[in-house]
């Protein structure tokens, strides 16, 4: 079954064309072909391609968004078609920004992208305390914990929450990956980080990295 | 003239109006360390417009730099518009639940009066604290933060306008709610000059390049920012454009707007933005707040030395942050700023 029959789908999420990309893929999965495959070889080589003109500076926010948009409501059509052949996630991560900080529109960037991307998402907001990330993890099969903070204010709140997880007994059953305006390699380093994405794009590139 | 003969006030002047000063002007964008110094929770500062002059007042005494930028952070004019606002003890406010819910309700929005709407009347009462106490020997920048763009994005949800911008289906209206942003930046910023302002500021993070594509910056916030200049212009009021992020990709229009001060982050890359603005606007800026926070004053001295030397010919040119200080960023660090002025800024 070649990509080429998942070409409308694909073109319709790099054009942010919500209503062709459901009726394609709705017209997918009516011709009988596996959610597993639309997703694979349709929804999420898209989403690498939308993350692939942003990082070259031809795709920004808006467009992103449009793209993502149009993405999940063809991924609305074949989740529950996912869950019941028990297709395996990409992985799962917890996704959040953390205490203090109000922003959300990296944070669901990256969540858009990451669900471009195959993963599972559990997204538990703004403003997410370290307790709320510790639960998160206890109560869910996590493979990915994914903080964002846009303040130089709020970014100590990711060593507390790796600190929080390291209490907790969990750190060593998760990755840990930050992001965000203020943050850099550097300090994720200095904090015991997994990883840092610089963009929603890369976010997506460094979970796949970072569960191989 | 020897060095340092002129007043701040005439220093400042001076690199605004592309003239040549005794030395480069400062600024500081020290409204967070300024209230964390007074050992107060920031929500009370923020909120209460002798608290944040006395604040700014002190931080000016001890650093000496030439212009305050006032404000109490980037959710101002939004509360005044009815968004929901937290305050926080160790962060500016943030606006975190935006009003209209579509953009048919735009016209369902008044523009706030500043002298009797809060937060604005604070920032107003700080501004004429500042300007009693010391208007005359430092320039006060009084910004009516936020642009037509940030506030927009704060009365209808950041993800929300993006998405009206990408969709393009309703530009009379995304135009009528940048016009009504304009309107009401515009209106506080007359106040705010009526109280003492020199000068004053719009914050538009969120339409530079790191958000927005130069296509829709002209199609959209750019024409609005432009006809506030123009307007202030013609009551020779001073209006500084704050763009976040690398604005070089939008650099001619950023120019454009007529703005006489242009507020640049560490990302715009300052041969580049200096080239295209010399003899045309006075650039503020550009020294990255990351180091002003983590670095040592010898990093920082270091910056501005190289700083200087890009950005000192032919004036037009302010130095201080690319954006605002950090809460804690260190005191050594913000003198280390201020005195690189005076160490390798004299013209001769």
């Amino acid at each position: 079954m070649s990509s080429d029959s998942f070409k409308p789908i694909y073109q319709g999420i790099i054009d942010g064309d919500a209503a062709t990309v459901k009726e394609e893929v709705q017209a997918a999965v009516d011709a009988n072909y596996p959610a597993e495959d639309i997703l694979k070889k349709g929804l999420v080589p898209a989403m690498k391609e939308v993350g692939d003109l942003f990082e070259k500076g031809e795709y920004y926010v808006p467009e992103m968004l449009i793209s993502a948009r149009a993405m999940q409501g063809g991924l609305q059509i074949l989740k529950p078609l996912l869950a019941s052949a028990e297709v395996e996630p990409a992985g799962t991560v917890v996704l959040g920004t953390v205490q203090g900080d109000l922003h959300d529109i990296g944070k669901n960037l990256v969540g858009m992208m990451l669900e471009g991307a195959g993963f599972s998402l559990i997204d538990l907001g703004t403003d997410v305390s370290p307790d709320k990330f510790v639960e998160a993890v206890r109560d869910n099969k996590t493979d990915i914990i994914a903080m964002s903070a846009l303040l130089t204010t709020t970014m100590p709140a990711m060593k507390t929450t790796i600190d929080a997880l390291t209490e907790a007994g969990l750190r060593s059953k998760v990755l840990v990956m930050i992001g965000g305006a203020p943050v850099t390699a550097e300090y994720a380093d200095n904090i015991g980080a997994d990883g840092f994405a610089e963009d929603a794009s890369r976010a997506a590139s460094l979970a796949q990295t970072l569960l191989v | 003239m020897t060095a340092f003969e002129m007043t701040s006030i005439e220093r400042v002047q001076a690199a605004i109006d592309l003239q040549q000063p005794d030395r480069v002007p400062v600024d500081l964008h020290n409204f967070q360390p300024a209230a964390y110094a007074t050992g107060m929770p920031l929500s009370e500062v923020f909120q209460d417009g002798e608290l944040l002059a006395q604040a700014m007042l002190d931080a000016w005494r001890e650093f000496g730099h030439d212009m305050i930028l006032l404000e109490n952070g980037t959710a101002c004019n939004a509360q005044a518009c009815g968004v929901e606002v937290a305050y926080r003890d160790d962060a500016a406010p943030a606006a975190h639940k935006p009003v209209i819910q579509n953009l048919t309700d735009v016209s369902d929005l008044e523009v706030p009066d500043p002298y009797t709407t809060f937060p604005m009347n604070e920032i107003l009462k700080a501004t004429k604290i500042l300007s009693k106490e010391i208007g005359d020997q430092v320039w006060i920048c009084a910004r009516a933060d936020q642009g037509p763009m940030d506030l927009s994005a704060q009365l209808r949800g950041m993800s929300e306008l993006m998405l009206d911008i990408a969709l393009e289906e309703q530009d009379d209206m995304i135009h009528a709610l940048l016009d009504f942003s304009r309107r009401v930046a515009t209106r506080y910023a007359y106040a705010l000059i009526e109280c003492g302002g020199r000068s004053t500021s719009i914050g538009e993070p969120i339409a530079g390049p790191d958000l927005l594509s130069p296509k829709h910056y002209k199609k959209y916030p750019w024409i609005h920012e432009k006809r506030m200049v123009d307007e202030l212009k013609e009551k020779h009021i001073i209006l500084h454009n704050h763009i976040c992020g690398n604005t070089i990709p939008i650099v001619e229009e950023f120019i454009g707007t007529g703005a006489q001060v242009l507020e640049v982050d560490h990302k715009s890359d300052p041969v580049k933005i200096k080239a295209a603005a010399r003899h045309k606007t006075c650039l503020l800026g550009n020294i990255d707040t990351g180091l002003l926070m983590d670095g040592k004053p010898d990093d920082v001295d270091d910056a501005c030395k190289h700083l200087i030397e890009v950005w000192k010919p032919d004036s037009g040119f302010i130095l201080g942050p690319g954006c605002a200080l950090g809460t804690t960023t260190p005191a050594d660090n913000i003198h280390a700023l201020v005195e690189s002025a005076k160490k390798y800024g004299v013209y001769s």
